[in-house]
């Protein structure tokens, strides 16, 4: 972070120029900010749907039209002859710019580089956890702890910086619950991963002596073509115990890590967990036997509750937490990191990475921008959650509109973490409407889970209702279009709202049961159908939802 | 192509996150349609589809092979890329990727992005559930820059695997397609056409539907048919199905004419782009046909090479159209009968059977179910329709109501349904939801008695052969029955081992379903009832009746919804 934030000091002097090369934004201070209250859109004024999916479809203009946020849309370049080059220019720019910040944002860093306040709790697990390795890596320590914290929190970040700065490099085994479904797996990559950062020569006499009794078994095994690989893949479990107890002998410290640390204590008998902790436990340093850590990575605070007595009566109990950031502050110091990333080696011009850390500033310094984050951060404290939000303004970023906008965060906060349930409903083909209407129907008259006969049979009803009046408006009549059966039921109406689970079956589907009498609920709220029969616009299936109790 | 797309597209040249949820509820084929070709630049692309890779080895084999551009030949004994055995867990699935990205970076290009993309994921999640997880992680797990893109048309939270344990994923959100969409896909698809077909065109020297002069007629035929379709459907896919039935007989007049000009001695006569008053009149003759293809295509009642030689107009029709161009002689337009039923081009030989004739006048298309219909009121025997009636009535009447519908008095006289309406009268304002009518619910099961019972009122009723018997054989048989006792004849003649056979056989068609256990002969009686489909429509029983003369909806205990 080598670049210098626009200050007020430099202004004057962007002003000055004829051609700015960027657009230069009107800078609003954040004290300005806050002392003159301008009213930020409401959140009703994104109303669900159609005007939603005009804000989707074209933002840009959007923003040009209803943006009431405190930062002013940038003012397009003023016409000139150098109008053309200063646009190229600022295209290379922009993309190498939006290529720069996209890859920051997906390797977020949890810790803010400029924090000046005292030790956060990650700082305090870093150093623990680091002792912890250091001792095991300089004095050959057993040494087994729990690191737990909630997503995104930066445990995996933390394991890895500390690992970094050992002074030995270790032998690293990474395991992950999610992968190594039973001791079987989990053991087979043990044996893969040592043997892949240990050469064979350096294995222990016992190792060794039992590689090659089973590559004296494997010879006589006809299936196995491949003799070496059979070294690393049939470990019996019987043998697991010795081989775990050897690793201490394999002449470099190991460090063992078990990621989803919960999942391995559902294996049974907890036999790799055992097997480990008891390693650990009886850890000596004579006899040049090396240290051994093994830390349990999980999101659940319980962990330890999930081991057996045996288990836990080996491990030492250490327990490191980490914790996400819950300051707003904290966050914008993390995403001004992220916004502002230092590209002055792709060759772009000084002024134009000012222009743009005083946009990101501005951008960051916005009461609705401040809303938001204050908003996920207290909810979640997951940086790549917040970092998500940021991919689709920065994509959206265009010689056009070349700002982060308020307007953008706020739809890819709807986009991203608020989904709405069925956020597509009012855009489903008239047919399905019809069904969705005929539920509602059905749940006005007190039932909640109906058969496609009886859906058909609402449907029918609604549309002959309609045509028994025989008036035209401009020649048409203005009864509901009709629907056939097949085109309600065998094509995709029906079996469309099953596939995006709208209509849930209640029963599993049997081969004696028609699917046409199969039970369904629909899982869509009253108040959505409503919502989408109105944004729909189609003005027979209003009357529809009218007749409908609605 | 939209903007969400273009957007997916530079997110991935640029630096994609390591999970993409693309949801896409109308047609995630056209998506990945226009997906795919965008993407095939500068990085390894293996499309994955859910329904082929249906268990963790060939999820894994495919990714591999797809990543490697490598294909298994037949010669060299199909074997997959990888050399080593790596798919028999995720762990060497991770391990033959690593040395998949070496192999590759050895190979040259320094920064290898590798991108997977899986279509259809829900079903990973009913085949192996185990994967997802791992698959979401997969940039984490092997360290390496690997993007996993799921297309789908369910949401991510139906997918999902419980306890947060995936990756949240980037959401993308593909708008609905609009008409301008997909009239521009389908003048796309007409350019293909254009082109492939353009050789076979010069070769034989007559112009095909999709010669590139037509081109403005088929945009304006497009724009009506799309006008029609997309209150149904917005899928361009289905459209496109519809418009590849339609067009060719569309167009159809005006290449007659033009061949008919040419055949004149009028050589040097080029193909014109209709004018636009022949549009307007194709466009009036053949407007009707458009919602009917849709009716029948977009369900997939038929497929669109029958459909469109059933279809295609006669030269009367089009000649009452003012559509045949060119100086054709009328008098060679023969008086031809249009077919009037679609479904008559099956092989059965024509019957002369005037009840078989009335049957099918009967079945005038009522529904869909047609085609199940016809053979099954021509195939089955006189008994079987009977007894498939009969379990219609004992699947659809309550038990109760089985006195009152075929009981009689010692007079012979049938007792009406008097209180059947007052009761529905009576049951209107009780509080709670009205019963469903079982027609609504789907046949309930009934034992094998009350069906044997139930089609020995039917036969006694409605079957004439029977009750002429009845009068002519007076003389008493041998074990002691007597046929002159009202009933007694059908009742010896339904009891006969033949009806327990027809039964048997019926079950084994599945048009009778046998809900108790095959293999218990003792306790309870064998419970039945209709068969899914066909013997379960009302639509289909009532044809067979109407064949058979019996007033079915006087039959029905519940018949105010019928209609």
């Amino acid at each position: 972070m080598n670049e210098i934030p626009a200050t007020p000091s430099r202004k004057p002097r962007k002003k000055a120029e004829p051609k700015p090369i960027f657009p230069s934004a009107k800078t609003v201070q954040f004290e300005e900010a806050v002392s003159e209250p301008q009213p930020s859109p409401s959140k009703s004024a994104r109303t669900y749907g159609r005007q939603t999916r005009a804000t989707r479809s074209s933002p840009q203009k959007n923003t040009q039209l209803k943006t009431p946020s405190i930062t002013p849309p940038p003012v397009p370049p003023q016409h000139s002859p150098s109008r053309k080059a200063a646009k190229v220019n600022l295209a290379e720019h922009l993309t190498a710019l939006k290529s720069a910040i996209l890859h920051n944002l997906q390797h977020p860093s949890v810790n803010a580089p400029e924090d000046t306040e005292d030790f956060t709790t990650n700082d305090t697990a870093i150093e623990s956890l680091s002792n912890l390795l250091q001792g095991t890596v300089d004095r050959g320590e057993g040494n087994s702890c729990l690191l737990l914290g909630p997503r995104g929190s930066g445990k995996t970040q933390a394991i890895e910086s500390c690992i970094a700065k050992l002074s030995e490099a270790p032998i690293v085994v990474r395991l992950s619950g999610w992968v190594q479904t039973n001791d079987r797996l989990a053991m087979q990559e043990i044996s893969r991963q040592l043997s892949a950062q240990v050469s064979p020569t350096l294995l222990p006499e016992d190792v060794r002596g039992t590689a090659s009794n089973d590559l004296e078994e494997d010879d006589e095994n006809p299936f196995l073509d491949n003799p070496t690989q059979a070294i690393e893949l049939s470990v019996p479990t019987a043998h697991m115990h010795t081989l775990i107890a050897c690793i201490p002998t394999l002449g470099r410290p190991t460090i063992v890590i078990l990621d989803a640390f919960d999942l391995f204590t559902d294996h049974p008998r907890q036999s790799l967990l055992y097997s480990l902790l008891d390693t650990v436990q009886s850890a000596r340093t004579a006899g040049g036997h090396k240290g051994l850590a093994v830390v349990g990575v999980s999101t659940r605070m319980d962990s330890i509750v999930l081991m057996e007595k045996r288990v836990k009566s080996r491990f030492s109990g250490r327990m490191i937490r980490t914790s996400a950031s819950k300051e707003t502050v904290r966050c914008k110091n993390i995403l001004k990191a992220l916004l502002t990333p230092s590209i002055i080696e792709a060759g772009v011009d000084e002024e134009f990475i000012q222009n743009w850390n005083a946009g990101v500033d501005d951008f960051l310094a916005d009461v609705k921008t401040t809303r938001i984050l204050a908003e996920v951060c207290s909810i979640t404290g997951d940086i790549r959650t917040l970092s998500r939000l940021l991919i689709s303004p920065v994509l959206n970023i265009s010689p056009a509109s070349p700002w982060l906008t308020v307007d953008q965060l706020e739809l890819s906060v709807e986009t991203q973490r608020i989904r709405p349930e069925f956020p597509y409903l009012h855009t489903l083909t008239y047919p399905s409407l019809c069904l969705l209407l005929a539920f509602y129907q059905a749940e006005h008259d007190g039932y909640d889970s109906l058969t496609f006969e009886m859906l058909y049979d609402y449907v029918r009803t609604a549309i002959r209702v309609t045509h028994t009046a025989p008036v035209q408006v401009n020649g048409g009549s203005i009864g509901m279009v009709r629907c056939s059966r097949p085109v309600l039921w065998a094509a995709s109406a029906f079996e469309q709202l099953i596939s995006a689970q709208i209509f849930i079956p209640t029963a599993a589907s049997s081969i004696n049961i028609g699917k046409n009498f199969l039970k369904y609920r629909c899982s869509v709220n009253r108040e959505d159908v409503k919502k989408s029969v109105d944004n729909n616009g189609h003005s027979s299936l209003k009357q529809f939802l009218k007749r409908a109790g609605g | 192509m939209n903007s969400s797309l273009n957007q997916v597209v530079s997110l991935l040249e640029f630096s994609p996150p390591p999970f993409i949820f693309l949801n896409d509820p109308i047609a995630p084929k056209f998506t990945l349609q226009n997906l795919l070709p965008a993407l095939k630049s500068n990085t390894r692309l293996v499309h994955v589809d859910s329904i082929s890779c249906f268990g963790p080895r060939l999820l894994y084999d495919t990714i591999l092979n797809g990543l490697a551009q490598h294909t298994p030949s037949w010669d060299d004994g199909c074997k997959n890329w990888s050399q080593d055995i790596a798919n028999d867990s995720f762990d060497s699935f991770l391990h033959a990727l690593k040395a998949l990205h070496t192999s590759l970076s050895e190979n040259g290009s320094k920064h290898l992005r590798l991108i997977v993309v899986i279509e259809k994921p829900e079903r990973l999640r009913e085949r192996m559930p185990d994967v997802i997880v791992p698959l979401t992680r997969l940039a984490e797990l092997t360290k390496l820059d690997i993007c996993v893109i799921f297309v789908s048309e369910a949401r991510w939270q139906d997918i999902r695997p419980p306890l947060g344990a995936a990756m949240d994923p980037y959401y993308v959100d593909i708008p609905v397609p609009t008409k301008e969409v997909i009239i521009q896909h389908l003048m796309t698809v007409f350019a293909s056409c254009s082109t492939t077909s353009s050789d076979v065109a010069t070769a034989s020297n007559t112009p095909h539907p999709y010669d590139p002069i037509l081109i403005q007629a088929y945009r304006y035929f497009v724009q009506v048919l799309v006008d029609v379709c997309f209150l149904y459907t917005n899928d361009p896919h289905e459209i496109q199905y519809i418009t590849a039935a339609r067009w060719p007989g569309f167009i159809k007049p005006v290449l007659d004419g033009y061949r008919m000009n040419v055949n004149e001695g009028e050589e040097d006569t080029e193909l014109e782009p209709p004018a636009t008053e022949v549009l307007l009149r194709l466009t009036r003759h053949f407007k009707p046909s458009l919602s009917l293809a849709l009716e029948q295509l977009y369900p997939r009642l038929t497929n669109a090479v029958d459909w469109a030689r059933v279809n295609e107009s006669t030269a009367v029709a089009l000649a009452k159209d003012g559509l045949v161009f060119g100086e054709a002689e009328m008098e060679d337009i023969e008086e031809e009968e249009p077919v009037d039923d679609i479904f008559q081009s099956s092989p059965t030989r024509p019957r002369a059977s005037k009840r078989i004739q009335d049957q099918k006048a009967a079945l005038n298309p009522p529904s869909s179910d047609m085609r199940e219909t016809l053979p099954l009121s021509t195939s089955l025997p006189r008994l079987s329709q009977f007894i498939l009636i009969a379990a219609y009535i004992a699947s659809m009447n309550p038990v109760k109501s089985d006195l009152r519908m075929f009981g009689r008095g010692p007079d012979g006289k049938k007792r009406r349904r008097r209180a059947n309406r007052r009761q529905m009268a009576n049951a209107k304002p009780r509080s709670g939801p009205a019963k469903i009518p079982q027609r609504f619910l789907g046949p309930s099961p009934f034992p094998l008695e009350r069906l044997i019972a139930i089609l020995g009122a039917l036969v006694e009723e409605n079957d004439p052969i029977a009750g002429e018997l009845n009068q002519l054989e007076d003389e008493v048989p041998a074990d002691g029955l007597d046929f002159r006792i009202p009933g007694e004849r059908t009742d010896y003649e339904v009891t006969r081992v033949g009806v327990y056979a027809s039964i048997a056989q019926l079950t084994s068609l599945r048009l009778l379903v046998r809900t108790t256990a095959t293999d218990k002969l003792d306790g309870l009686s064998a419970m039945f009832k209709c068969g899914s489909g066909a013997a379960s429509s009302y639509e289909t029983i009532l044809g067979l009746a109407k064949g058979l003369d019996i007033q079915l909806p006087d039959l029905l205990w519940d018949n105010a919804a019928m209609s």
